[in-house]
């Protein structure tokens, strides 16, 4: 059974929003774009550890739209498919269709701040229901990783020690409950011989005398102290969770370390509490990756998707837990027109196995693209390094613009472009305008052409069509020479596809002469043979050259993959 | 109440786990052999999961829902009621809207309280005769019906065995809630309730019928003995079992009633009597002149202590009153209930209730759960009890 979208109307900062949800998803959006919030709805509606005061709508619960009217009713519904387990079926009747499908929604009305629960086996067909009745057997597990750890343990740690107690064998139960008589004998002597240390008795004596000098009525009555625990039960009660490394005892650990102990914690309860075979249980965590290291936060992602049976949901800000996750289990909020939404709708089929294909390839940079606002995409690591300095230079803040720079290394740019376009991030890209040879007729009378590889990228990634293949000789000058590069450029340009002229190196010969010519005592062309020679490493001692005369002209090709994602980030 | 220990032949009933029909004669302990074997098959199962235990009456479900609860045993998600209770509650009122468009609010009606709009839409065949292979032609008054909000109480058991066959929704639900159906006094069962039957039986759930083919009495109901005996029949897929011995009456009555119905019956041998033909010249009048005298001199001599445990029983109504007016001794005469011309639902209700203020070992609960407003929150029901306990 899993939640297959939530439909929020006017909820927070939604206004109409559609998410689809895969079975273990990935939230991500920027900070205050409504993550929470989506998880709050599905928690009004799915939440046992929310009681009825908690679900009762309040003001701020109301849409407020940009013109500050604030919406009368606010709507969630949350879809379920694969109804199948027995005991959700059971317990909700015909409220299930023949397909496995079930629905719920939650109406709420600002004047009187009432609300209502429906369900129903199709949103046609929704009855409205007295009590979330169907908590028993169906409902959402939820944490926050920021949440006090030592309050958590204090709670949890008496509803652990019952489930272990109820999860041993009658033979292991003989056994403690033999043991805990022992030990209760074994309390009432320490409690004596702790009341008797000289010092302790002496701490009360006085208190005691004061008593009896008050009234007769404490004449048989005796005050002391002693270590407060009448019976074995209330010792074990207060045990404390603590930590050992190596045998020693020490503190439970810093900050990232009780964050696992909690997520550990919690999921082990939740595993525990479980029981698969009687009841659906969704899991929702906010943020795990809270004070982590890289390496634990990909563990911790990778161990909460394997070790939770069941649908998960996980909102994070973190690239490496992003990776652990298929692309097209990502659900990017975004704000459109003063309003969030889910891009594409949510989830969304918008990879096949060419995804797959490149899983091995899959490295954190991309993963930060995922959190960007606008990608630029780039051949490889001179581009790179030419580009962060260039930014720099012109003082563009990339980060401040939530910009990522990202190298494609031979990877498709086409794939990108799908995973980018499903999370509705703008993107712009700098190919090269390479010329191949291709070998073309029958065997052994094939004729050699030049095939416009780099035109042919930018015009298909447009969604153009490419164009056909020169006779020899036919260079990247002759395209600029023909028009073709131009007419192309013009063409792609609104699509934030650029295509260098030649190359990288080359297209700066161009534009920034002044700063080439004499780079390592080369004149121009051996400049560009220098840079070429060996990409990154000589692309930075070149930037390091430039220093603080890098610019390029403000209406230069160079500049323009920088100026349409800054413009992008603007627009939203 | 004292532990039931089962006879052989009850045993051998109670072991069998399999599709069976049950054919027990009166006094022989069928309804202990039921909740025995009800207890048996709940305590295995989850607590989501129950079994159907239906009767025809309500006086016969309420007593096996009685014996199963006894001890406070948890009969877990398991349904007590009658089989139109079960058909209205778990098939009609739940499953009915996936198929068709039916009202918001929805109630039951016996067919002569619907409106001409629905009424028109009758079939030719009148709704006592009709057999499944006429539900297509019954359809379009079902949905006009349930499109106005009623549900006709004479075509209940139709409804139901359309809605199971049609909707996978409801065959999922019945499967995955309930392991097993029992119905008691099979004898009154009609063709509908039959085929419901088996309809869950090829659901998958293990499917038990008890009853006493010598105790049809509701022909004029259009309940047949048939079905019970063609279960009985080899190959009709139930292993039979019969218990036959009366724990309750005297050897001497049960001779007397099983020679009602086979001259040819074997007697158990006895020395005590307990059976008399007594012939009187003239009419009831005279017949009470001479009650009058038997009775104290019977209930001194078998020593029965006071009169509420003797029961003058007529084959007519008016015979009873006649004997009671002429009686003189102290007596109770039950006649027929007020309600039975009012409407069903109502006349239901108004009796449960004045049940409710008189039994002192009734609870309201049970009555709300009948009335099928299981739906009401907390405090509506606890309104709803408060306010028929007043």
């Amino acid at each position: 059974m899993k939640i297959d979208y939530v439909k929020l109307k006017h909820y927070r900062n939604f206004t109409d929003a559609h998410i689809n949800l895969a079975n273990k998803s990935l939230v991500i959006g920027s900070n205050d774009v409504g993550k929470t919030n989506m998880i709050h709805a599905l928690r009004l509606l799915l939440d046992k550890s929310m009681s009825e005061a908690d679900i009762e709508p309040s003001t701020r619960d109301f849409h407020c739209a940009q013109d500050s009217t604030q919406a009368d009713y606010f709507f969630i519904r949350v879809a379920f498919s694969e109804v199948t387990q027995d005991a959700v079926l059971s317990q909700l009747k015909g409220l299930v269709s023949a397909t496995g499908h079930f629905f719920l929604e939650f109406r709420a009305t600002r004047a009187d701040h009432s609300y209502e629960i429906a369900a129903g086996h199709d949103p046609d067909a929704m009855e409205v229901i007295p009590s979330r009745f169907y908590l028993k057997y169906l409902h959402l597990k939820y944490i926050h990783s920021q949440r006090d750890l030592v309050r958590y343990i204090r709670s949890e740690k008496r509803h652990l020690l019952r489930l272990a107690q109820a999860a041993r064998s009658q033979a292991e139960a003989d056994a403690d409950a033999q043991q805990l008589q022992a030990l209760n004998v074994l309390l009432e002597s320490v409690n004596d011989g702790v009341k008797n240390l000289h010092y302790v008795a002496e701490a009360t004596k006085d208190l005691n005398d004061e008593l009896r000098a008050l009234s007769h009525h404490h004449a048989g009555y005796n005050v002391s102290l002693d270590t407060g625990a009448i019976g074995i039960q209330q010792f074990i009660e207060q045990l404390e969770l603590g930590a050992s490394t190596n045998g020693s005892r020490v503190m439970l650990g810093g900050d990232g370390r009780n964050n696992q102990i909690l997520l550990a914690l919690w999921k082990a309860k939740s595993v525990l509490e479980h029981d698969q075979s009687s009841e659906v249980v969704i899991y929702c965590i906010e943020e795990p990756e809270a004070h982590l290291h890289p390496h634990q936060q990909r563990k911790l992602a990778s161990y909460l998707i394997s070790a939770l049976p069941g649908q998960t949901i996980v909102t994070s800000h973190s690239p490496q837990i992003a990776a652990s996750y298929r692309p097209d289990s990502v659900v990017r909020l975004l704000r459109d027109n003063g309003a969030s939404r889910a891009a594409s709708q949510g989830r969304s089929d918008c990879i096949e196995s060419a995804w797959t294909g490149l899983g091995y390839r899959i490295s954190i940079l991309p993963a930060e693209a995922f959190f960007a606002s606008a990608v630029m995409l780039v051949e490889g690591p001179s581009e790179m390094l030419f580009y962060a300095a260039l930014a720099r230079a012109h003082g563009f803040d990339l980060d401040h613009h939530n910009i990522s720079l990202l190298s494609v290394d031979g990877v498709a740019f086409e794939v990108y472009k799908r995973v980018l376009d499903a999370l509705e991030i703008p993107w712009a890209m700098r190919t090269d305008n390479d010329i191949s040879n291709i070998q073309l007729g029958p065997q052994g009378s094939q004729v050699v052409w030049r095939q416009v590889a780099g035109i042919n990228r930018a015009l298909s990634l447009a969604g153009m069509p490419t164009q056909p293949h020169r006779r020899t000789p036919y260079d990247q000058r002759a395209t600029l020479a023909d028009g073709t590069w131009q007419a192309v450029s013009v063409a792609v340009a609104p699509y934030g596809i650029f295509l260098s002229q030649i190359d990288l190196e080359h297209d700066i010969a161009t534009e920034l002469p002044m700063l080439l010519n004499g780079f390592k005592g080369h004149a121009l062309a051996q400049a560009v043979d220098y840079l070429q020679g060996k990409k990154a490493i000589r692309m930075h001692e070149f930037v390091e050259h430039c220093g603080d005369q890098l610019s390029a002209p403000a209406h230069g090709h160079l500049l323009k993959p920088l100026l349409y994602c800054i413009n992008a980030t603007a627009q939203a | 109440m004292a532990p039931f220990i089962p006879s052989a032949e009850q045993d051998q009933a109670i072991q069998c786990q399999s599709n069976m029909v049950i054919v027990a004669r009166p006094g022989s302990g069928k309804t202990s052999v039921l909740s025995c074997k009800v207890r048996q098959l709940v305590s295995e199962l989850r607590p989501y999961q129950g079994i159907i235990a239906i009767s025809f009456t309500n006086k016969a479900s309420d007593e096996l829902e009685r014996r199963c609860k006894a001890d406070a045993f948890d009969v877990k998600s398991s349904f007590f009621g009658t089989i139109d209770d079960f058909s209205l509650r778990e098939i009609v009122f739940p499953f009915a809207r996936q198929l068709m468009p039916v009202a918001a609010e929805i109630k039951t009606v016996k067919i002569r309280e619907l409106p001409e709009s629905v009424t028109r839409l009758l079939p030719v065949k009148p709704i006592q005769n009709v057999i499944v292979a006429d539900t297509l032609e019954s359809l379009p008054f079902l949905q006009g019906a349930l499109a106005q909000g009623f549900v006709p109480l004479e075509a209940v058991g139709m409804l139901a065995c359309y809605i199971v066959k049609q909707s996978i929704a409801c065959q999922k639900y019945l499967v995955a809630r309930y392991r097993a159906v029992y119905i008691d006094e099979y004898q009154d069962c009609g063709y509908f309730q039959n085929r419901l039957f088996q309809q869950l039986k090829a659901l998958g759930l293990i499917a038990v019928a008890v009853g006493d083919l010598d105790q049809s009495i509701y022909a004029f109901a259009h309940k047949d003995p048939t079905y019970l005996r063609d279960l009985t029949q080899p190959g009709s897929g139930f292993a039979c079992f019969s218990i036959t011995t009366n724990f309750r009456s005297h050897p001497s009555i049960n001779n007397f009633a099983r020679r009602l119905l086979d001259p040819n019956h074997p007697i158990v041998s006895t020395n005590d009597m307990r059976v008399f033909i007594k012939t009187i010249n003239g009419d009831q009048r005279e017949m009470s002149a001479w009650l009058a005298t038997a009775v104290p001199h019977l209930m001194h001599y078998y020593q029965v202590a006071s009169a509420d445990k003797v029961a003058i029983l007529c084959r007519h109504q008016h015979s009873a009153r006649l004997i009671a007016d002429h009686l003189g001794l102290d007596h109770h005469l039950f006649e027929e209930r007020p309600f039975q011309a009012a409407p069903a639902a109502e006349a239901s209700l108004f009796s449960d209730v004045l049940r409710l203020r008189f039994d002192q070992q009734l609870t309201a609960e049970a009555l709300i759960e009948r009335s099928g407003a299981t739906k009401l929150a907390a405090n509506e029901r606890r309104g709803l009890r408060r306010a028929l306990s007043t």
